[in-house]
Parts: structure tokens; C-alpha cells; sequence
């Protein structure tokens, strides 16, 4: 088979085309050529390109849009007589597209020349894939001094929080279908919406791990324009009835300035929990005041959790001074459960045994060196577990200082980090991230909640990995049961644990894990910038 | 803080999970521990298999490295002549023939390509020339009579 032969097979496999839709209002004329250009050059000319001028009163962008639809036959311009707004003009593109694939690009915004090249072969390499987004790279209003902004893989609770996919988004014509194209009334949030909708009837949705995509950011950009409150509201709106198509019970308010939401969920029933905590009681200085970790932390909790519904399970070894648990009578009640671990150290078998006394429906793994911040921190949690397919739920630490200690762990080449270690209090991560309720690949067993009943189900912490690594074991364990890990930022707690302690992990540790989960910990799912931390 | 499954402690006040109680955890922690150990021993059989595959993937791709460093130039240039080359070199009487094809090749066609020539079009341009010397391949091989190293195979 000759060469153009082959070729042209693989063409055959690919989806035929993939249809550009920009909607075009008042923009700068160099940015609308640059744009356009960047279309005529891509390496796969199997494109259509549908400019909609939603009135703009410009005869310059007029003549552009015409003289480009006359120079190249895969240009189509449509000049709209009255101004919709770029929900309405987007909507007209869309209808024109004749694209399997439709791909949505602003008028001041530019591809990379093998943008095209790379959504065909993802549509061709995942034949059931519905909706596909980008990496991209952020530029100035040059177009030059780019850099690249990474995305996390298919994260639906990211997408709750924020709209991440950015650009370049691209959508089937057959989910674009279903849904019914992009709604109106939601202009300057219409790309988060029609996100929003198509993921819900999704068959796949696929990073491409690729930037394909120049985002010029300016003063006149939506995102970054004064007075831009209409996006957010309208943002806050999109989301309230994703809720309701989800049927997830909450509301929906914005967390910061620039695009980060927060839902609240509801929590339904009050179902009993179970927070074991392994100790050995020991004390040690915070705050410049000597104190026992065990008495201090099931008192904050005590004192400060406004769910009601739990026990304190407490795997105590043997030489846990007596003090220490007569203390703990005193300040738990009748909520306690005492039972004593006899043997060598094993953080693993320890929790297994609290999780075998415990009577809850969850399970909350909980270190003894931590302190309560969030009152509402078991509703926030337990909330999560009303989507069946949520196996585990993290919190954010902070140490003494406040600096990060845990959010989120993050495996890459065979190791394992908590994101955002040492950063201070106020770093809310590259894209916002860290203050996001969103997926990860897991979360520290200082503070987890799990459903017992999934626990029992992978077996528990593996007691083979008495020290180091058993939090990463028991989350891969779930991943690999198809449950989703969730950390959220709405439950924090200060984690006592000192930033200088080395990790004293083993070789024979880190060779244990690997060779179980080697293959697994590769590249992280959701965390872009892993050598960061 | 109700708990109606739990079995009542031996004292309503003693929080110490009864002695009673302890064999029952005992048999569940081992329950916990073998299905542990069945994941881990499925876990490691599936990464010892991904390591194989992947090491027979890395040993194709090295093999390969080692046979591409092993061709002459004048192979990567003209793969079609060297693979019929190759089979010619098992033919009695005419795998000479075939040497002397390829010292004639060296002859008529510059080892290397011409600076700043993608190997697109390399190919492209030198494919008349090796249209030719593949016919002439096929003639030695539809001789009849063997040919000796002395004759002219032009």
C-alpha cells in the first residue's frame, strides 16, 4: 500500500469535518484577520469556518468577513441585520455548522496550526467521545508572551465550580442536537451553560492534553471587562438548573470575583458517623502551649461540629497514658468507643480494627494531631455521598502556620504528593483550583470519610503498608472501583504534623506501591502542574 | 449520638468495646486482610503484565533502533532495493549479481542527500532513479545464465 494510499484511509476513519463557529461583534480588525488566518493555516484543511456578524455597525468588519468568504470557499459569512447578543449569533453559526464536530473560537482569539489536526484525531481515536477540551495558551494582546495553561482531566465537580474548560471546547453535532444548541439569556456565561448541558448527556468527555488554543487576553475581554456582574449572575443561573437537571439539592452562590462557585449542598437524613482515630496519646507544643493531640482534637470536635450524629472510635496502643483516656471519657461522653491495639506500630491494621468496632454508615479517618476550623464540616462532607458514584471525600489541611499541608494528593512517575504542600493560606492554586470542590486522585487519611460499606468492600487499609503509603493503596483501591474522590475546601481543619518531619519513607515502601499501582501512577488525572509541589 | 445496632457496653458508661466483642472484630479484620490481599496479588499480577508488555514493547522499539543504525545509507535511502537485495542474496548465481547491483547504485547515486532536502521529497525525487534500478534488479534475477563477478552488469 503506497503511501497516499494510506493516507487517505486514515482520513477515512476521521470524522470529515470540523466546523469553526465564531460569533464577531466590534473587534479590533487586525485581531479578526489574525483570527481568521490562524484558521487558513492550520496543517489539516478539513475545516469549515462560519463567521457571524451579529450587526456589528462596522462596514470594515463587514468587507473583512466578505473578502475572506470570497478568497477561500470553506469561509462562510453571515451578516445578521439585527444584534442578538453572542448567545443569539452563536446559535445562528451553530445552525449553519455542517461539521461533525463543532468547535466554538472568539473573534479576537487564535488556533494553533495543528488545532484541527489534533480534535480529529481524538474524535477518531475515542469513537464515543461528545465533548473534547483543550489545554491553551494565554496570550497578550500581541498574540505573543505565551504561556501555557494546563487543565485537569474530566473533572464534573470542577465544572460546578467553575468553568474550566476554557477554550477551545468542542462539541459533537449529535450531543449539540440533543441538547438543543446553545440558550439564550445567558450571554457572557452561554459557553459554561451549553458546557454544563452537553457533559450532563455526554458519552465521553476527553482532555486534549495538547494547547490548541491563544486566548488574547485585554481589557475588552468578557472575563476581564468592568462591570461584568451580568456573567456571573448569569453563570449562577446556569448552574442552579444543572442542579435541578442533576437533581442535586442546593443552591449556588459565587466564592470569589472572577468565576469560582460554590454549591451548597443539602444534606439528606442524618446517617451516623464514625470517626476513628488512631493514637497513642502523646502531647506536644502548638502554638507555643504544650498540649495532648488526642484530648485536643476530639474537643474541638465535640465543641465546634454542628452535625450531631457521630462517634469517636478510638484505637488506643497500649501505652496510652491513662490520663489521657480518662480525659477523653470526660470530654466525649457516651459518644466514645475505646479499643486497644496491642501490637507493633501499624497505622493500617489500627484503623481496620476501628473500622470493624465502628456501627456508622461512614467512616471518618482521622489523624489525632488535628483541630476542628469549619463547624459545618460533616455536612459539607457527608453531602457529597448523595451522588452514588463518590467513594471517599477529603478536607484541606493547614499546619500550624497556616500554610497548606494537604489538598489533595496528587501521583506522578510513580509518586505521591499532596498538592499545594508549604503554600501559604491565601495561594488559591493556578486556576483557583485549590479553593474548588473538585476530583483528585486522592486524599491523606488524616481526614477522609469513606462509605463503610465501600471500605469493607476493597478490603480496607492494606496492613502490608503499615506506615507510609496506605492512604494512596486505599484510594487506588477505590479509583479502581469507579468511585469518584473528592476533596473540598469547605471543610478545613490545622493538621498538627510538623512541615520539617522527613517523610521516612522505605524503598521497600515506595517498591510495594509501585508494584501494585506503578501503571496507575504514571501521570496525574487531575492535578496539571504536578512538579509544583 | 444513637446507635441501636451496636451491642450495649458492659457498662452504660464504660466506653471500652466489651471483651465479648473482640473475637468478632478479630475474624473481621481477617476477613479485611484476605480481600486486601486478593486485590494486591490481582494488582501485582496486572502490573507485573503491564511491565512485560511494556518491556517487550521497549525491546521491539530497541530492535528496531539496532537494525535502523545497522542500515547503510544507501539502504534508508532506496528500502525497496534493500529489501530486494536482500532476498537476492540467498538466490545461487545471482546474490553476486546483487552486489555488484548495489556497487553500481553507489556509483550512479550520491550517498547522501542534497543539503536542506526534506526526506519527503527526497523520496519524491529520487523514486524515478530507484523505479529504475529495481528493473534492473529484475533482470539480473530473470537471467539465465549465472552471472560472474567480472561481468558488466551495464
Amino acid at each position: 500500500m503506497s503511501l497516499s494510499e494510506q493516507r487517505s484511509s486514515e482520513l477515512d476513519r476521521r470524522p470529515e469535518v470540523v466546523s469553526i463557529v465564531v460569533p464577531v461583534f466590534r473587534t479590533d480588525h487586525l485581531h479578526l484577520c489574525e483570527m481568521i488566518d490562524s484558521v487558513r493555516h492550520q496543517s489539516d484543511d478539513a475545516w469549515e469556518l462560519i463567521l457571524v456578524d451579529d450587526n456589528s455597525g462596522d462596514d470594515e468588519i463587514r468587507a473583512i468577513l466578505s473578502d475572506y468568504a470570497k478568497s477561500d470557499g470553506r469561509i462562510i459569512a453571515i451578516m445578521r441585520e439585527t444584534n442578538g447578543g453572542i448567545g443569539r449569533a452563536t446559535s445562528v453559526g451553530l445552525a449553519a455548522a455542517k461539521g461533525e464536530f463543532v468547535a466554538l473560537l472568539d473573534h479576537d482569539d487564535l488556533l494553533t496550526p495543528d488545532a484541527v489536526e489534533f480534535i480529529r484525531r481524538t474524535a477518531s481515536d475515542h469513537p464515543l467521545v461528545d465533548v473534547m477540551y483543550s489545554n491553551e495558551y494565554r496570550v497578550d494582546e500581541s498574540g505573543e508572551n505565551a504561556y501555557r495553561f494546563l487543565k485537569p482531566d474530566y473533572s464534573p465537580e470542577r465544572l460546578r465550580a467553575q468553568m474550566y474548560f476554557g477554550h477551545i471546547v468542542v462539541y459533537s453535532a449529535r450531543v449539540l442536537e440533543r441538547i438543543g444548541g446553545i440558550r439564550e439569556g445567558f450571554d457572557g456565561s452561554q459557553d459554561y451553560d451549553l458546557a454544563l448541558r452537553a457533559c450532563e448527556v455526554a458519552r465521553e468527555v476527553r482532555h486534549i492534553t495538547r494547547s490548541l488554543y491563544k486566548w488574547r487576553i485585554h481589557q475588552n475581554s468578557v472575563s476581564h471587562a468592568k462591570n461584568n456582574q451580568y456573567v456571573f449572575d448569569a453563570a449562577i443561573r446556569a448552574l442552579t438548573e444543572h442542579l435541578q437537571r442533576m437533581k442535586i439539592d442546593g443552591t449556588v452562590t459565587q466564592s470569589y470575583a472572577e468565576g469560582v462557585y460554590r454549591i451548597h449542598r443539602v444534606l439528606h437524613g442524618a446517617p451516623l458517623v464514625s470517626i476513628v482515630i488512631p493514637t497513642r496519646g502523646s502531647s506536644g507544643d502548638v502554638r507555643g502551649r504544650w498540649r495532648n493531640f488526642l484530648t485536643e482534637a476530639v474537643r474541638s470536635i465535640v465543641q465546634r461540629s454542628t452535625y450531631q450524629n457521630f462517634e469517636l472510635v478510638v484505637v488506643w496502643d497500649t501505652v496510652t497514658p491513662k490520663v489521657v483516656l480518662d480525659e477523653l471519657r470526660m470530654i466525649a461522653g457516651d459518644r466514645l468507643r475505646l479499643i486497644e491495639y496491642e501490637g507493633e506500630f501499624n497505622f493500617s491494621a489500627k484503623i481496620n480494627r476501628g473500622a470493624c468496632a465502628a456501627t456508622g454508615d461512614y467512616l471518618l479517618l482521622l489523624n489525632d494531631d488535628v483541630e476542628l476550623i469549619d463547624p459545618d464540616w460533616l455536612e459539607v462532607m457527608l453531602a457529597h455521598f448523595e451522588r452514588s458514584d463518590v467513594g471517599m471525600v477529603g478536607s484541606l489541611l493547614y499546619f500550624e502556620d497556616g500554610t497548606v499541608q494537604h489538598a489533595g494528593h496528587l501521583y506522578e512517575g510513580g509518586n505521591a504528593g499532596h498538592i499545594a504542600i508549604g503554600e501559604a493560606s491565601t495561594w488559591i492554586g493556578v486556576a483557583r483550583e485549590i479553593h474548588v470542590e473538585r476530583e483528585v486522585s486522592g486524599v491523606t487519611a488524616a481526614c477522609a470519610l469513606v462509605r463503610r460499606e465501600l471500605f469493607f468492600e476493597v478490603g480496607g487499609m492494606s496492613t502490608t503498608l503499615p506506615v507510609n503509603y496506605n492512604d494512596v493503596d486505599l484510594c487506588l483501591k477505590i479509583r479502581q472501583s469507579g468511585k469518584r474522590i473528592i476533596v473540598t475546601p469547605y471543610a478545613r481543619l490545622y493538621h498538627f504534623e510538623s512541615k520539617s518531619r522527613k517523610a521516612g519513607v522505605h524503598a521497600h515502601e515506595w517498591t510495594e506501591l509501585n508494584d501494585r499501582w506503578g501503571r496507575e501512577m504514571i501521570r496525574d488525572s487531575f492535578e496539571p502542574y504536578p512538579h509544583r509541589y | 449520638m444513637t446507635n441501636p445496632s451496636a451491642e450495649p457496653s458492659e457498662s452504660s458508661n464504660d466506653p471500652d468495646v466489651p471483651a465479648g466483642l473482640m473475637g468478632y472484630i478479630a475474624d473481621a479484620e481477617r476477613v479485611l486482610m484476605l480481600t486486601d490481599r486478593i486485590i494486591v496479588l490481582e494488582n501485582k499480577l496486572a502490573e507485573a503484565r503491564h511491565r512485560y508488555e511494556s518491556a517487550l514493547h521497549i525491546g521491539r522499539v530497541e530492535e528496531h533502533e539496532e537494525r535502523e543504525a545497522l542500515r547503510s545509507d544507501l539502504e534508508k535511502r532506496y528500502p525497496k532495493i534493500a529489501r530486494a537485495y536482500g532476498r537476492f542474496l540467498h538466490v545461487p548465481g545471482v546474490g553476486s549479481a546483487a552486489h555488484k547491483s548495489v556497487s553500481v547504485l553507489k556509483r550512479v547515486f550520491p550517498s547522501r542527500p542534497a543539503a536542506g532536502t526534506s526526506r519527503l521529497e527526497q523520496e519524491i525525487s529520487t523514486a524515478p532513479d530507484e523505479q529504475s534500478a529495481l528493473v534492473e534488479l529484475t533482470r539480473l534475477k530473470n537471467a539465465t545464465e549465472p552471472i560472474t563477478d567480472e561481468q558488466d552488469v551495464n
